[in-house]
């Protein structure tokens, strides 16, 4: 398999509000030093709590935000640094889904126009004829393609996702960006739309960077998993090894505190309570960044900053690996 | 009256300009003091609407409430607005889902838990103060002295949760209304502020009704679990009995669709197909019939007659909303269900 995105060193920060009228203004640390590559056809999930960072990198993938520092190749192309006009061409094969399917599509705008929008600001002329390829986008995506000419709000959520997801595959793109696809969803649309973008994954060969914060989805979803702590990516590995042998003490911690639908199984299960939250991605700890909320920080994780090694089938950042 | 709560028939109905909504139809169910109630549901399914009948706060002019609502012992539906809002805080009180737009942000969080408490107790400023000290205390936030001066944007969203939850229980109420308490907070947050509330109840003897679409919460802190669909309670029972042996379609749905830490990934997830019902003009019989897929195996029961919630078999407290006949019920739920599991 071909590496279709390579990440190296990606950095994003964010100026904040100043304190004074002329003093800096305050860093926020939202991104910093990603590296990971992502192989044709896989699905990437990117997990992580509130503020991890893991929808900016989404949005720096798909170049909506340009990255402080650091790369993004694209099929074998160098993307970060590029203007909106060379961006082009390479929008339509980087695609993206968004997490709220009631504010991601125009309320004046038909399904018919949402949907052929992409066609219309590329410039391409699908064969035969764009409402024609609309429709069958609608089909694909499980949608009615006679409802061409309803408005957004005429559709339920679940179906409203759908809409986005058949602009993302209008273009045939080759990478989609999935931002937290299903969390605005009810939990009995969840599944349906989880198996929609699994057969689209399949029948399309499409690769995708599956967002969510839900680990139990990603774990449905996704071939490899990364876990990301404010900023940082702590843990990266293939889903089973990652489910079955959490290395880095904030994914074991992370795991345990799913709640399972089985009033039976808490007693066998030993939770990890994590103290306190997230620390403020303005001033990130020092060392290690989760050292603040680990059980077993000890001096050096305040002092250096774990790299992301090799151990065992999983890449860890951690002094103390498990 | 033996239960601290009890809820008879209790109806909601909205009048709109498309029609009459039925948000809620004929719900009944009762709660003991300490003890916790599940309600589950999707959106729409009337959750939130059950717990503001129960807590007085339907408009008049806008919802039509009927049945009664009893609140140790007092009925609500039928007092003055006076006499409800006497309970209000001091016997039930509620946390609501978003601490961030359920929190006045031009008062401190101290001025705003202190409030109900000097509605409801003859005690000087300062007293109510030190009360709000001990309440944040109390629900972990640390520095509560210095604390208790911020306003809510200077806390984090599991911090704010916190500090509701602190107002609510401020009075010593012997009812808590939760609504989606932990959907807005991360993971290793909400394990914590269940684990508080789970604490709390133990040692306040609060009764706890517990709003939530998330099945793994339910799991965790109820005792009995009321699982509704399109205004309707299609399942009741304890927490093992809804959970570990449903008996209605919906709750297979359910339990078979959230994926799972523990099942097959490889395994496509089995949905419930199409979309709940529009509220306006409910499906005929059983609301739950055009999604279901057993809704043949009764003739055509499902489709023309809107089954009674009714015990699993004589005596039982496991109550269940379906035409199909028991054997065969459990039949397709060894059969069926548990290998999706």
């Amino acid at each position: 398999m071909t590496t279709i995105l390579k990440v190296s060193g990606l950095t994003k920060h964010f100026n904040g509000n100043r304190k004074g009228f002329f003093s800096k203004p305050e860093v926020v640390h939202a991104v910093d030093d990603l590296n990971f590559e992502i192989k044709a056809g896989e699905a990437l999930g990117l997990v992580g709590e509130s503020g991890c960072g893991k929808s900016t990198t989404g949005r720096l993938i798909t170049r909506l935000l340009t990255p402080t520092s650091g790369q993004i190749e694209f099929d074998g192309k160098e993307i970060s640094n590029l203007t909106n006009n060379q961006l082009k061409p390479i929008r339509t094969q980087l695609q993206m889904i968004f997490q709220d399917p009631y504010s991601s599509l125009n309320p004046r705008h038909t399904v018919g126009t949402i949907v052929a929008t992409p066609f219309k600001i590329a410039g391409i002329e699908p064969e035969g004829g764009v409402k024609k390829r609309v429709q069958e986008l609608l089909e694909i995506v499980g949608l009615n393609p006679e409802h061409y000419n309803r408005y957004p709000h005429e559709f339920s959520g679940g179906q409203r996702q759908r809409i986005g997801i058949a602009r993302a595959l209008a273009l045939r793109p080759k990478l989609i960006v999935a931002d937290e696809p299903v969390s605005a969803l009810d939990v009995s649309i969840q599944a349906q739309i989880i198996n929609l973008l699994k057969g689209l994954q399949q029948d399309f060969g499409l690769t995708f960077v599956f967002i969510a914060h839900d680990l139990a989805v990603v774990r449905h979803f996704a071939q490899r998993v990364a876990v990301m702590y404010l900023g940082n990516i702590v843990e990266i590995a293939e889903r089973d090894t990652l489910y079955s042998t959490p290395r880095h003490p904030y994914t074991k911690a992370l795991l345990s505190a799913v709640p399972e639908a089985d009033p039976d199984a808490m007693g066998s299960r030993n939770r990890i309570k994590l103290e306190g939250d997230v620390p403020n991605p303005i001033n990130p700890p020092s060392g290690c960044r989760f050292r603040t909320r680990c059980w077993k920080a000890q001096p050096i994780c305040a002092t250096s900053k774990p790299e992301l090694l090799q151990i065992g089938a999983s890449k860890v950042a951690c002094h103390f690996p498990e | 009256m033996s239960s601290f709560l009890e809820v008879k028939n209790l109806s909601v109905n909205f009048k709109t300009d498309d029609g009459v909504v039925k948000a809620v139809d004929k719900l009944s169910f009762s709660l003991e003091k300490g003890k916790s109630l599940g309600i589950v549901g999707e959106s729409g399914s009337g959750k939130s609407v059950t717990s503001l009948a129960i807590l007085g706060l339907h408009k008049a002019t806008s919802a039509e409430v009927s049945g009664e609502i009893y609140v140790g012992g007092v009925e609500i539906n039928s007092s003055s607005e006076a006499q409800v809002r006497k309970l209000r805080g001091k016997e039930m009180a509620m946390i609501f889902q978003d601490s961030l737009t359920s929190l006045n942000p031009f008062y401190t969080i101290g001025d705003q838990i202190s409030e109900a408490y000097l509605v409801h107790n003859k005690v000087s400023n300062s007293q109510a103060k030190l009360k709000a000290i001990s309440m944040l205390d109390r629900v972990g936030i640390p520095e509560p002295q210095k604390r208790v001066d911020d306003y809510p944007h200077q806390f984090s969203g599991g911090m704010r949760q916190r500090a509701m939850i602190a107002m609510a229980l401020s009075c010593n109420p012997n009812l808590i209304i939760a609504d989606e308490p932990t959907t807005a907070l991360d993971v290793t947050v909400q394990a914590q502020i269940l684990e508080l509330l789970k604490d709390l109840q133990k040692d306040f003897g609060t009764a706890i009704i517990l709003i939530t679409h998330d099945l793994g919460v339910v799991a965790e802190i109820a005792d009995d679990v009321l699982l509704m669909y399109a205004g309707k309670a299609v399942e009741y029972g304890s927490v093992r009995d809804v959970l570990k042996i449903p008996q209605h379609p919906y709750g297979w749905g359910l339990l078979t669709s959230i994926p799972r830490l523990s099942s097959d990934p490889k395994k496509p997830l089995s949905a419930i197909s199409g979309t709940p019902p529009s509220l306006i003009s409910p499906p005929s019989g059983c609301a739950f019939h055009p999604r279901c897929p057993y809704a043949s195996s009764t003739g055509s029961a499902c489709i023309e007659k809107v089954p009674d919630l009714l015990p699993i078999s004589p005596n039982s407290k496991h109550l269940v909303r379906c035409h199909m006949d028991a054997d065969l019920r459990v039949e397709i739920f060894n059969s069926q269900v548990v290998p999706g599991l």
